[in-house]
């Protein structure tokens, strides 16, 4: 109960509760002597904080230090000038357009079963031989050869952070 | 208000080539990234070397700002990445960051003073103490909105949380800090009234 008094007080106090919510504490720490106590007590606490904590200082050479390196260094263009939007929406339009094509291709070979009535009956597709592509003994040799490749990929790993630990 | 017109105005300046107004920016900034690497590092010598990174770093990347938040809020960000990728590097040697932390604390305790001189110890210098005390998160969440004068919203952007995160952890970390000076300093807090 305290602890959700005293919660409710630290966002009035910081300024992040809603207006009602503010007006709502407000008028507790107006007529509840438990809320003005914890009021006062919090807001004594937060002048300390605020007024209180002391910042590191440097070495008196430190913007020397800094500038001599920032003399030697050049402003990088800003990222938006170097990347050229036409090559991200290039390549997004690539992707987008094998998709569609891979999603209508499935769609039509299913849909081109020689139905009558089909609006895709008519179209011809060229035999790509996909379903021979996916064989039973093409995926299990795909399946096998990953499963390899991870495994030297964990050993590579494991042996890097045991020589780096 | 100003002093973020100030910063944009030297970053203008800085961005037309005049490189010397970009001391206007270090002079003004320096503590604040300093302390800031101290709360990563405890370190004077290391927390210098990264805040020296961090303002040749913003200087490079200079042009990227674009001015949507605020200079400080874009450079306390910086300080974030740079400290923490240090410290990732840091933990693949032989110190772990957790042992680290429990050598400083108890280096800490064994170097408190005595009653006599604790007695003379300023509020800020309590504070500091106690601040040094805290896990390093907290301490940098406190820095972060009370020294270097950051929103909830900006602490959450510097540090990668959500606001109720941030608001959560200051409520956490303020407790907690409360309870070590309460713990540790009650003799000098009852004579300044903390």
């Amino acid at each position: 109960m305290e602890q959700e008094m005293e919660m409710q007080l630290w966002e009035y106090i910081d300024g992040i509760c809603n207006e009602t919510e503010a007006q709502r504490i407000a008028l507790l720490i107006k007529e509840e002597v438990a809320w003005a106590e914890k009021y006062t007590e919090l807001i004594a606490f937060n002048a300390e904080l605020a007024g209180s904590l002391e910042l590191e200082q440097p070495s008196m050479r430190f913007t020397k230090n800094v500038m001599e390196a920032v003399a030697v260094s050049h402003i990088a263009p800003a990222t938006k000038k170097y990347i050229n939007p036409f090559i991200i929406r290039g390549i997004a339009a690539f992707f987008i357009l094998i998709i569609a094509a891979v999603f209508g291709y499935a769609i039509a070979s299913s849909g081109n079963t020689g139905k009558t009535g089909s609006l895709l009956s008519g179209l011809k597709y060229p035999n790509l031989g996909i379903s021979d592509l996916f064989s039973g003994t093409f995926v299990k040799v795909f399946v096998m050869v990953n499963i390899v490749l991870a495994l030297m990929l964990a050993d590579g790993v494991l042996r890097r952070k045991r020589q780096t630990g | 208000m100003q002093e973020q017109t100030d910063d944009i105005a030297a970053i203008q300046l800085v961005l037309q080539g005049k490189q010397a107004a970009y001391a206007t920016l270090v002079d003004r900034y320096q503590p604040y990234v300093f302390t800031l690497a101290m709360r990563y590092v405890n370190n004077r010598e290391v927390a210098e070397e990264l805040a020296q990174d961090v303002f040749v770093k913003a200087y490079r990347f200079l042009a990227d700002f674009k001015g949507n938040s605020k200079f400080s809020t874009w450079l306390y960000t910086i300080v974030n990445t740079t400290c923490l990728s240090y410290l990732r590097k840091k933990s693949n040697g032989t110190v772990l960051l957790e042992e680290e932390k429990i050598i400083g604390i108890s280096d800490h305790q064994f170097a408190v003073k005595p009653v006599d001189i604790l007695e003379q110890k300023t509020t800020k210098q309590m504070l500091d103490s106690a601040i040094k005390l805290l896990s390093e998160d907290d301490a940098r969440l406190l820095t972060l909105f009370y020294q270097a004068e950051q929103s909830v919203d900006e602490v959450g952007a510097i540090m990668g949380l959500t606001a109720i995160n941030v608001k959560v952890r200051l409520f956490r970390a303020r407790a907690k800090l409360k309870e070590i000076l309460e713990r540790k300093y009650s003799r000098e807090i009852n004579t300044k009234t903390i």
